[in-house]
């Protein structure tokens, strides 16, 4: 029989215009695109620790989509929430610095500011 | 708005043939403002990419590991079921199947049964009669993009929810089959995504025995007709009619059989996140934090316009038909109204064809503006169980359950 090598060949060609491949009983593979999406650039300490350990779970978009206007205090308790919830290889010093620079290039920068104040 | 009295009765004659007489064709959110590819969500920090992930049309890109998708608003204008290529995609831990075969998978109940099971999909679809129902997956955090003040999260618009036409075997076949033990109190479900580090708490959702053993909860493998795509948890998806996103566990593999609530550091999702206040509201007040939480549970009553855009042009005098959708969590809708005065007064709209009470239900209105200059249109349903929709928004810390009186502004030229 022709058919089956033709069937074959047609689900291959539906397979590569929807990034997906399957053949029943068999298996279904796909390919994400490609993670695109980097941190902002920063001199800050918190920076180099952001680039290194956010990233083991999560893309950049993560943070690169979060509201702005956070507080220091708040992007604090998101990093406490990391390290304790989701169990982040973060130390405390690690998580002052990362909020430090979180706050400073996503959030409310005054509020970095106001907590070095005499 | 028609200040004729008559007008109303007219409508409602009419409504249905006149569908498709819409005032302007869907621009997308931000009209002008958003370049190709991309859109603007109404709040700050809103650009979203569009991109075409597998299996998928281009959807709005909120992360890219895991995959976060959400559903252009657009498509809800095209029809009260979402095509599988449209519909959204969630993952909590980066760790997903890229690749599933059926040959090696099995669905495995364990715990306090009689009898645990490891079932290829084949022994499972053989275990009973499959059973469809048509029902919403609403993400918990769906609009969280709106909450004010604005919440951490996954920053959503009004996309990441979809209505889908499930198939798929009854939960409490699977249960009977394996013999729940009476001392029974919760089952568990878990996917084959895992997260990277063994710190973090694994995704597993539980669910009441009572509320398992509801015969429209299904082992899912069907959806609108085809196999679930992969990134909406083929091979097999819980489908929970009328409970929020969260419990509908993708690419499910394993379900133990608790005799005590679930607890523990893998709990995590059911003790921790995805939890609401507990009172009526699942509310407090803006900016402060619960003396007491529960899980997630019920969605609750929302309405959309979907036919026009925020700030679109439509025509004076010109007859209009205003099309959208409105759903709760599971008894159905009685009714939906719209307001053309900011809320004063309301008129109600016609309910098109019911695919069951976990549905989106398509409402029509047709109207037509008499007044040059701005109108605020807003949309409210009322559910058969009598909930319907705060005029203010109520405030959650995780933004979670919105569903608020939906407005949107047009202009009369």
């Amino acid at each position: 029989m022709g058919l089956a090598p033709l069937r074959l060949g047609s689900l291959c060609g539906l397979c590569l215009a929807v990034g997906a491949c399957a053949v029943a009983g068999g298996p279904r593979d796909i390919r994400l695109p490609q993670d695109t999406a980097v941190l902002k650039a920063s001199a800050a300490p918190g920076y180099d620790i952001a680039r290194t350990k956010c990233g083991i779970c999560h893309s950049a978009d993560y943070i690169n989509l979060q509201p702005p206007g956070m507080s220091l205090a708040q992007w604090s308790a998101e990093m406490v929430k990391m390290q304790r919830a989701y169990g982040a290889p973060i130390d405390d010093d690690d998580i002052k610095l990362l909020a430090v620079y979180l706050t400073t290039e996503y959030g409310d920068a005054s509020t970095v500011a106001a907590s070095r104040a005499p | 708005m028609d200040a004729d009295p008559q007008s109303r009765r007219r409508f409602l004659r009419t409504a249905g043939a006149a569908l498709g007489l819409t005032g302007m064709p869907w621009r997308g959110f931000a009209g002008a403002a958003s370049p190709p590819g991309a859109v603007n969500q109404p709040f700050g920090n809103g650009a979203r990419e569009l991109v075409a992930y597998p299996q998928k049309r281009p959807l709005l890109r909120i992360t890219a590991r895991p995959p976060h998708l959400e559903t252009p608003f657009s498509v809800f204008n095209g029809g009260v079921i979402t095509p599988n290529d449209a519909f959204f995609v969630r993952y909590h831990l980066a760790n997903i199947p890229l690749s599933v075969d059926l040959n090696a998978y099995r669905l495995r109940i364990r715990g306090h049964v009689a009898s645990e099971l490891s079932l290829s999909l084949a022994e499972l679809k053989g275990l009973g009669e499959a059973r469809e129902v048509v029902a919403v997956n609403q993400c918990s955090g769906n609009s969280r993009g709106f909450s004010n003040p604005r919440v951490f999260g996954a920053q959503l618009g009004n996309g990441s929810m979809g209505n889908a036409r499930w198939v798929g075997l009854p939960l409490k076949a699977l249960l009977d089959k394996a013999g729940v033990l009476p001392a029974a109190k919760q089952v568990t479900f878990n996917g084959l995504d895992s997260p990277v580090l063994p710190s973090t708490p694994d995704f597993i959702k539980a669910l009441d025995v009572d509320v398992a053993m509801q015969p429209d909860v299904l082992l899912a493998w069907g959806m609108n007709g085809g196999d679930i795509p992969l990134l909406n948890g083929y091979p097999l998806k819980l489908v929970v009619p009328g409970l929020f996103g969260t419990y509908w566990v993708k690419h499910l593999s394993d379900i133990e059989v608790i005799d005590a609530p679930f607890s523990g550091h893998d709990a995590f999702f059911m003790t921790t996140a995805y939890r609401v206040p507990d009172n009526d509201c699942a509310c407090v007040a803006p900016g402060t934090a619960p003396a007491k939480t529960r899980p997630i549970g019920r969605l609750k009553v929302r309405s959309f316009i979907t036919s026009l855009p925020n700030d679109a042009v439509v025509t004076l005098d010109a007859p209009i038909v205003l099309k959208g959708i409105a759903f709760d969590g599971g008894s159905g809708i009685r009714s939906v109204e719209v307001s053309a005065d900011g809320g004063r007064a309301w008129r109600e709209a016609a309910l098109a064809g019911d695919l069951g009470r976990y549905s989106f239900r398509e409402w029509t209105l047709r109207f037509t503006p008499r007044e040059r200059g701005p109108m605020e249109l807003r949309v409210r349903a009322t559910a058969a169980s009598g909930e319907t929709q705060p005029d203010q928004a109520t405030w959650n810390p995780a933004g979670y359950a919105r569903n608020v009186i939906e407005s949107i502004r047009v202009m009369v030229a």
